[in-house]
């Protein structure tokens, strides 16, 4: 994809492992999700776009982070905004102002609570941060997981109170990548998705095993617009309503087991469990 | 009972009020800690999960609708086939002692025709041969049944020192 198009071109290096937790959507992006979501065609600059949906009331305020680096050094400048803003961006793209100002709103107000403050602090300790890249590894640490934990389920919220569907959002890993193509582990995808290499890299995940998050919209006129970026990693899975998904004693499901349970895995072809007849066959 | 006497059937939204009054324990803390989660989050979670956990929440009632018991499980999707994780079965603690008569003339309590009828399912569901639960090691009630469903192979669960972890394998 070129460099008007849907993915960033900012280099950057990528350092999630594949570790089988729940990636995640970000929870704030930068200016340029948000303009390329208003503007998928690139005929308009990250800029102007951004100043249109101001002007409409279409954006939030969002949260200016500037990252210190080491002997009080800069260590790169980024306006960050609540992933929210895609949404109405979106709806201002569709020319629907009444809701891309209401998602707006909503946008703010999550910018505004304690735990994304929190989050946007601890950001300002990073190291170098110009790139969704850099904020994707950032926001990936583990001392900021109930924080984004509760953003999600606050972004959730947010979705469900605007009866906002969204378009279809997968999440997983870039589990092979080879000279021309990198094999895409969504879950929720039967089968690994292929796409070209250049893809991950301009957005600067190519890497084996970097968290990802590929969505797929519809837009008028019958073409599809797929937009594959940086994610969060190891973040507790949602649910539709915004809970987290661990089991009673807290362990996130799909963590449960890993490698270590190799050996209870194998079967030995004697069960030891019997069903008689009279057991409900629920569907 | 006899087992006709029995319905079990997937939890709906509306049955959000039925589980918030289950009540099944007697006081001892991995009861009630479970019973929390029933009356709690437990219905959110299954009701709205993510289609690769396929979770399954299972409600066991007699004629008149009174709920007797309870059982969830759902899978654990980075392994192939899915295995299934039986996270939940509990007894409504007025049903304790009730025993479920089966064709054959066997007779088991409510937790163990929950567990057989949730490993059914699993079976139907395509799920790997070998399954689990996880259980309070101090909770000798369930421990013992455990042993008797088939599910007799201990392990120290590696994420929590309080907890062990059951395997068994279906037929």
């Amino acid at each position: 994809m070129a460099d008007d198009g849907h993915w960033s071109t900012d280099a950057a290096s990528c350092s999630v492992g594949y570790n089988e937790g729940m990636p995640v959507a970000l929870p704030f992006v930068t200016r340029r999700e948000i303009a390329r979501e208003y503007r998928p065609d690139g005929t308009v600059s990250d800029e102007s776009a951004i100043r249109s949906l101001r002007d409409k009331q279409s954006l939030s305020a969002g949260i200016s982070v500037v990252a210190r680096k080491g002997s009080g050094k800069l260590g790169g400048r980024l306006h960050v905004y609540s992933a929210l803003n895609r949404e109405a961006a979106r709806a201002a793209r569709r020319h629907d102002y009444v809701l891309a100002v209401r998602i707006a709103k909503a946008a703010r107000a999550l910018e505004s609570t304690p735990e994304a403050r929190r989050v946007t602090s601890f950001l300002v300790e990073a190291i170098a941060l110009t790139t969704t890249a850099d904020l994707a590894r950032v926001l990936s640490e583990p001392e900021l997981l109930p924080d984004i934990t509760s953003l999600q389920r606050r972004y959730a919220e947010a979705l469900r109170k605007l009866d906002i569907a969204g378009p279809a959002l997968f999440t997983g890993y870039v589990a092979q990548i080879t000279e021309t193509e990198a094999w895409l582990d969504l879950t929720g995808l039967s089968a690994r998705v292929a796409i070209p290499r250049v893809v991950v890299d301009l957005a600067g995940i190519g890497a084996v095993g970097a968290a990802i998050a590929a969505s797929w919209e519809i837009l008028a006129g019958g073409r599809t617009l797929m937009t594959v970026e940086p994610a969060l990693d190891a973040v507790p899975a949602l649910n539709a309503d915004g809970a987290p998904l661990v089991d009673v004693y807290g362990t996130p499901w799909g963590r449960v087991l890993s490698e270590t349970d190799a050996e209870a895995l194998l079967i030995t072809g004697a069960p030891t469990i019997a069903i008689p007849a009279g057991i409900p066959d629920v569907e | 009972m006899r087992v006709d006497e029995l319905t079990v059937r997937a939890a709906t939204s509306a049955d959000r009020e039925l589980l918030a009054a289950f009540s099944c324990s007697s006081g001892e803390p991995w009861e009630d800690l479970i019973e929390e989660q029933v009356r709690g989050p437990l219905i959110g979670r299954y009701l709205s999960t993510p289609p690769y956990f396929d979770g399954r929440l299972l409600l066991g009632l007699d004629r008149a609708g009174t709920l007797l018991v309870i059982g969830a499980h759902h899978i654990e999707p980075t392994l192939h086939p899915d295995v299934g994780y039986t996270e939940v079965v509990a007894v409504a603690l007025e049903a304790r002692g009730t025993l479920v008569e089966l064709p054959g003339g066997e007779r088991v309590s409510l937790g163990h025709f929950m567990l057989l009828t949730i490993f059914r399912q699993m079976r139907r569901l395509g799920r790997h041969r070998r399954t689990f639960v996880r259980v309070d090691r101090r909770n000798a009630r369930s421990l013992s049944l455990l042993h008797r469903v088939g599910l007799a192979e201990q392990q120290a669960d590696p994420d929590n020192a309080e907890l062990v972890r059951r395997w068994g394998e279906l037929p």
